[in-house]
């Protein structure tokens, strides 16, 4: 009966295995990171920030290990954001070329403007897209961040491409926002499509103030090592219970037989 | 740190529960059961830790873990064991129940 009963056990334990659920004798597993951990206070963003200094990327808000350092000069996207209890902002950064991730205060980098900024600004300048006939016929087209931003890409337009909003600029370029058109979005300059040159004027973007009580998290240490620690303790103490409880017995045990 | 320690206490909670109350039922009584529970503290908390460290990179380490663990126990078991009769079955399927009933809380939760 025994048997069966354990042989049972043994079936639904190779079952779930193959099915890569998560137990194993009894273990729940939750996320290890920091972003995982908060993710429902942190915020989507897709900013840019520069560093005007070298830029200290930090292990998470409560962890002040530092990660590495960002050289002065570079442009780093944030994709996600948290105010922690002092009211200061984080930033969180995936450096892609070396794999590393980490978190910096918003006001030690500067903010860079970009095209959702544009479209809640200027949403009163804006006039509708009246289906009027531009020639894009080259197939090209320069794809502007925010109008007159000197930041662009080239991709591809058609006749039949459509816009959301139209913007004219001090200069009398018209501007047409595309949403969304073959993986691309951005603003086009409708009178001059393929056109590098055009004038620049550059928005600053509203910075992030310091808090007064801000302070950066200290170093936590190092916490699998001590884990590790406790769990040789635990291990060690029961290994010695067990031969000062059990070991006489299974002496005993065998002198008798 | 402390959500390290709370997984660790957690899962040895509830593995200690399953594997005992498994024990019992095969009439493992005295301090025996004593000994099941000294067994569990030496096998458990390494296991979950090595699983947890482990898991994102080799998805199925769980599996050699869980055989290493039967085999421990079975060993320990049959070393230090008073009554027990077939050590190698009782850990057997003393694991592979708390495993399932795991896997089922987990489901449910």
């Amino acid at each position: 009966m025994k048997k069966m009963i354990a042989l049972l056990a043994a079936f639904v334990m190779v079952i779930s295995l193959a099915g890569s659920f998560a137990a194993a004798d009894a273990i729940v597993i939750p996320p290890n990171d920091f972003l995982e951990e908060h993710q429902d206070e942190c915020e989507y963003i897709e900013v840019r920030y520069r560093a005007d200094e070298d830029l200290t990327l930090y292990k998470s808000p409560e962890d002040g290990t530092v990660v590495t350092t960002v050289a002065a000069g570079t442009t780093v996207t944030a994709q996600w954001r948290y105010t922690d209890e002092n009211g200061q902002k984080w930033a969180h950064v995936w450096l892609w070329e070396d794999e590393t991730t980490g978190w910096f205060p918003t006001y030690n980098a500067v903010r860079l403007y970009n095209g959702v900024d544009f479209l809640a600004d200027y949403k009163d300048s804006f006039t509708a897209y009246a289906n009027e006939a531009y020639d894009f016929s080259s197939g090209t087209a320069l794809y502007y961040t925010y109008p007159n931003s000197g930041e662009y890409y080239e991709g591809p337009v058609s006749n039949d491409i459509s816009f959301t909003e139209i913007y004219t600029d001090e200069w009398g370029n018209n501007w047409g926002y595309v949403g969304y058109y073959m993986l691309n979005e951005g603003w086009l300059c409708l009178n001059d499509p393929e056109n590098a040159e055009l004038p620049v004027k550059t928005i600053e973007a509203e910075q992030d103030i310091r808090p007064e009580n801000a302070a950066l998290p200290d170093a936590q240490p190092n916490t699998l090592l001590f884990v590790c620690c406790i769990v040789g303790a635990v291990v060690l103490a029961s290994a010695v219970l067990m031969l000062i409880f059990f070991r006489k017995k299974s002496n005993q045990q065998r002198a008798s037989k | 740190m402390a959500q390290y320690l709370s997984i660790l206490g957690i899962s040895l909670g509830l593995t200690l529960v399953l594997e005992l109350a498994y024990a019992w039922f095969c009439k493992v009584r005295g301090k025996d059961l004593l000994l099941i529970t000294l067994v569990n503290l030496i096998t458990n908390p390494v296991a979950v830790l090595i699983t947890l460290l482990f898991r994102n990179k080799v998805a199925w380490i769980e599996l050699p873990i869980e055989v290493g663990v039967v085999f421990l126990e079975f060993a320990l078991l049959k070393g230090f064991a008073k009554k027990v009769e077939r050590p190698f079955w009782l850990s057997l399927g003393m694991n592979c129940f708390s495993y399932g009933a795991g896997l089922i809380v987990s489901i449910i939760i």
